[in-house]
């Protein structure tokens, strides 16, 4: 499976925040640049 | 990421931690460690999944990515760690975010 690489769009997507908010990546477009962080797990 | 958070709001940036934990999990490690940032569960890994966000079969978890987004919605860095411990230094993310910046002035 090919990774990722700068340059590249980054893939749409929407998950509920820890308030129940619908947070979408593309709420942000146009308006700050984003770090995503993709965690191990906290276990 | 949670020590320099404020340098990170001073550029403007948005931090969002994207993991496989329930958000019950969620909510009592964000709470334990006052962390300021904006925590998505995907316990579904959906969106893991999507990035191609590595998997460890020896240790069963998911290794860590960082992503950098321009504003264009582009990705402009990305990390895929070697190792669980292999996380890129605030600075070097901080470092693309000023690229961003002068780049776009």
């Amino acid at each position: 499976m090919n990774l990722l690489t700068p340059g590249e769009i980054a893939p749409e997507f929407e998950l509920d925040d820890l308030h129940g908010n619908l947070v979408r990546l593309s709420d942000f477009r146009g308006r700050q640049p984003i770090v995503l962080y993709f965690l191990r797990g906290f276990l | 990421m949670k020590n320099d958070y404020e340098e990170f709001q001073k550029r403007g940036a948005q931090i969002l931690a994207i993991g496989p934990d329930t958000e019950s999990a969620f909510q009592q490690y964000w709470a334990k460690e006052n962390i300021p940032c904006i925590g998505l569960p995907d316990p579904s890994h959906r969106v893991a999944v999507k990035y191609r966000q590595q998997v460890n079969l020896f240790k069963l978890g998911r290794m860590p990515l960082v992503c950098v987004i321009d504003r264009a919605g582009r990705i402009r860095y990305a990390h895929y760690s070697a190792s669980m411990a292999d996380i890129p230094e605030n600075k070097t993310l901080l470092n693309v975010i000023d690229q961003l910046t002068a780049s776009s002035n």
